[in-house]
C-alpha cells in the first residue's frame, strides 16, 4: 500500500529538479552510455541508507545515470525481506547491545554490519542488472591494489582463499529498475558477529526464507593497511573508469540522506523502514510447538504441550494442553483450559515484544493467583505453565 | 533470421507488429474492441512478463514461462491482501529467487478476492507450473479495466522471441 503512494507520489515530483540530479548533467562520460555517480553516504544509520537506496531506486532513471552508494553504519542486523528476525537471529540480544535491528527490501539472508563492513550498492536499470558483472568489478578492483586471492563463488559469495566467505549479496528487482547491493567484510567483530546471528528460538516452524550460513574472515586479516576510505577509492574509481566515466567532484561525491529537501519522500520511506510493522510485522507466518515435562518440584509429572501461531509479527492463537503421564484429572484440566483462556483473551492479536509479553505474563500470573486460592498444587502447577509458556516467547 | 522467426510467428495475429530494422521489435497491440465475454480465459500478457485470465468480469493473475525461468528457483511468494485494491502496474507482490525479490505488478486493477494459499507453503509451483497451480491472485475487476495495453498469447511470444535474441 505504502508503495503504491511512494509511486504515486512520484508523479508529482520533477526530479530533475532535485538538486542532486542537476549534477549529473555536468558528468563527463562517454557518449551512448549511462553516467555513472559514486555516492557516498555521510550517515552511519542503517535505517537512512537503506531510506536512501530506496528513494534513488524509486525516483531514478537509471538509463540516464547508474549509481554506485557506497556507506557504513554503527553495528545493525539486516534481514532479508521475507525472513523471521527471531529465527534468524539473537534479537534480545543485539537490542541490549544497542544493535540495529532492520529489514531490507532485498532478498537474501542476514547479516550483521558494523562500522568496519562495507556496504555497496549498484543501482541501474531491470536490464542491465548484473551481480556478476557488479562482484567481478569489485574482485577486479581489490586485486588490481591488493595480492589477495578473491574469487567468485556460485552463490555469488565473494570468497577469500576460496573457503571464507568476505562478502554477501542480494538484490531487489522492479519493473525498470533494480539494485544489487552486497556486503565487505574489513574488520567486523566477528564475535558480535557470531552471537547476533545464534537464534535462540526452539520449536518454530517457518517457512521464511532461511539463511545461509557460511565461515568467514575480514579482510584486514590478509590485508592489514586495508579500510573504508581505501576501499572506497579503490573500487569507486574502478566503477567510474567501467564506464568510461571521469572522476570529478560531481561523478564522487559525499552525500547527506538526512535531507528532505534534497531528496522529497526520503522521511516517509525512512519511517516505513523504521516501523514495527515492516521490521517485524513483515514476518512470515510462523508456530511455535513445544512440549514441557514438569513440575520440577512435584511428585506428580505432566507434560505440557504449548502451540503458538504467529500473524504479521502477532500471536494469532495459542493452544495449552496438559496431560497427566497416569491419567487425566478432570479437574487439572479445566484448571488449564482456564488459563489457555486467560491466555486466548490477552495473546490475541498481541504484537511480538519484550514489553507486550512482559504485560501478558503479569496478567496472567494476577489471573492466576485470583483463582487458584490457598491450594498449594495449583499454585506450583499454574506458575509451571504460565512459565514454561514464557520460555517459548525467550526469543524476543 | 531472428526477425523471420518473427515474422513466421506473427503471421495471422490481430495485433499489430511493427519490426524495426535491427533485432528489436516494438509491439503494439491493436485496441480489442471484442468483449471479455468473447476471450474467455485467452492469457493476456504484460511486457514484463505477468499474465491474466478473465472470465465474468473476474482476472486470474500469474507470471509467464519465461519470467519464471528467468527468475531461477523461486523460495518465497509474498502476495497481496485480499481486499487489497489494485491499479493497473501497482506492485502486487514479490517473488524471491536466490537472492533476489523480484516485484510482481498488476496486469489489470481491481479488488483482489483469493490469494493461491498453496504457495506458502510450495513457492515452486511457480516454476513448475506458472500458468496453472502456479498463480498468484485472483481479483474482481475494476469498472473501467482495460486490456489495450495487454499483449495476445501470440504478440507475446514475438516479445519473448525478440528478448531471446537480443
Amino acid at each position: 500500500m505504502l508503495l503504491r503512494k511512494i509511486a504515486n507520489h512520484k508523479l508529482l515530483i520533477n526530479w530533475k529538479k532535485c538538486n542532486w540530479y542537476s549534477q549529473f548533467s555536468h558528468l563527463a562520460c562517454e557518449e551512448n552510455r549511462p553516467k555513472r555517480a559514486v555516492f557516498v553516504s555521510t550517515s552511519d544509520s542503517i535505517f537512512e541508507n537503506l531510506a536512501l537506496e530506496e528513494w534513488l531506486y524509486e525516483r531514478t532513471d537509471f538509463s540516464k545515470a547508474e549509481i554506485l552508494l557506497i556507506w557504513r553504519n554503527r553495528p545493525a542486523l539486516v534481514f532479508g525481506r521475507h525472513q523471521n528476525p527471531w529465527l534468524e537471529a539473537n534479537v534480545p540480544f543485539a537490542a541490549s547491545k544497542g544493535v540495529c535491528i532492520s529489514r531490507r527490501s532485498s532478498g537474501g539472508g542476514t547479516v550483521y554490519h558494523d562500522e568496519a563492513n562495507l556496504n555497496l550498492s549498484f543501482l541501474t536499470t531491470r536490464k542491465r542488472y548484473n551481480r556478476r558483472v557488479n562482484l567481478d568489478l569489485i574482485v577486479d578492483a581489490l586485486r588490481k591494489k591488493w595480492d589477495i586471492d578473491l574469487s567468485v563463488n556460485q552463490r555469488d559469495d565473494i570468497m577469500l582463499d576460496r573457503f571464507y566467505k568476505v562478502s554477501g549479496t542480494a538484490a531487489k528487482l522492479g519493473r525498470l529498475q533494480s539494485y544489487h547491493h552486497c556486503t565487505l567484510l574489513i574488520n567486523v567483530d566477528q564475535c558480535m558477529l557470531k552471537r547476533c546471528l545464534d537464534s535462540p528460538m526452539i520449536g518454530a516452524d517457518s517457512k521464511a526464507t532461511k539463511s545461509t550460513p557460511a565461515s568467514v574472515m575480514n579482510l584486514k586479516d590478509k590485508v592489514p593497511d586495508m579500510n573504508f576510505e581505501l576501499l572506497v577509492n579503490v573500487i569507486g574509481e574502478h566503477f567510474l573508469q567501467m564506464g568510461g566515466c571521469e572522476k570529478n567532484l560531481q561523478s564522487f561525491q559525499d552525500i547527506n540522506p538526512n535531507n528532505e529537501s534534497n531528496f522529497p519522500g526520503i522521511t516517509g520511506i525512512l519511517q516505513r523502514l523504521q516501523s514495527w510493522e515492516w521490521v517485524y510485522g513483515k514476518t512470515p507466518n510462523f508456530s511455535i510447538n513445544r512440549t514441557f515435562v514438569g513440575p520440577i518440584c512435584s511428585m506428580e509429572k505432566f507434560s505440557l504441550k504449548v502451540s503458538i501461531n504467529v500473524e504479521k509479527g502477532a500471536i494469532s492463537l495459542t493452544t495449552l494442553e496438559l496431560e497427566n503421564a497416569d491419567s487425566i484429572d478432570r479437574h487439572l484440566s479445566d484448571f488449564t483450559q482456564t488459563l489457555h483462556m486467560c491466555y486466548s483473551e490477552n495473546a490475541n492479536n498481541l504484537k511480538l515484544s519484550h514489553p507486550n509479553l512482559l504485560e501478558l505474563h503479569n496478567k496472567c500470573q494476577e489471573y492466576l493467583l485470583s483463582i487458584v486460592g490457598d491450594e498449594h498444587k495449583n499454585v506450583q502447577l499454574g506458575q509451571w505453565i504460565l512459565d514454561s509458556v514464557m520460555t517459548c516467547f525467550k526469543f524476543v | 533470421m531472428a526477425a523471420s522467426v518473427v515474422r513466421k510467428l506473427v503471421v495471422g495475429v490481430s495485433s499489430k507488429i511493427k519490426l524495426s530494422t535491427r533485432s528489436t521489435v516494438s509491439v503494439t497491440a491493436q485496441i480489442r474492441s471484442i468483449s471479455f465475454s468473447r476471450c474467455l480465459l485467452d492469457r493476456l500478457y504484460t511486457d514484463k512478463h505477468e499474465w491474466v485470465t478473465i472470465e465474468k468480469g473476474k482476472g486470474t493473475v500469474g507470471i509467464s514461462e519465461y519470467a519464471q525461468e528467468q527468475l531461477g528457483e523461486i523460495v518465497f511468494v509474498e502476495l497481496p491482501e485480499v481486499g487489497a485494491k489494485l491499479e493497473p502496474h501497482d506492485v502486487a507482490g514479490c517473488l524471491e529467487s536466490v537472492k533476489a525479490a523480484s516485484e510482481v505488478y498488476s496486469p489489470v486493477g481491481g479488488t483482489v478476492t483469493e490469494v493461491n494459499k498453496r504457495l506458502s507453503g510450495e513457492p515452486k509451483l511457480v516454476n513448475s507450473a506458472p500458468l496453472t497451480d502456479g498463480w498468484l491472485y485472483k481479483l474482481d475487476l475494476g469498472p473501467n479495466t482495460k486490456s489495450e495495453d495487454l499483449l495476445d498469447e501470440k504478440a507475446y511470444k514475438a516479445l519473448i522471441g525478440s528478448l531471446d535474441t537480443n
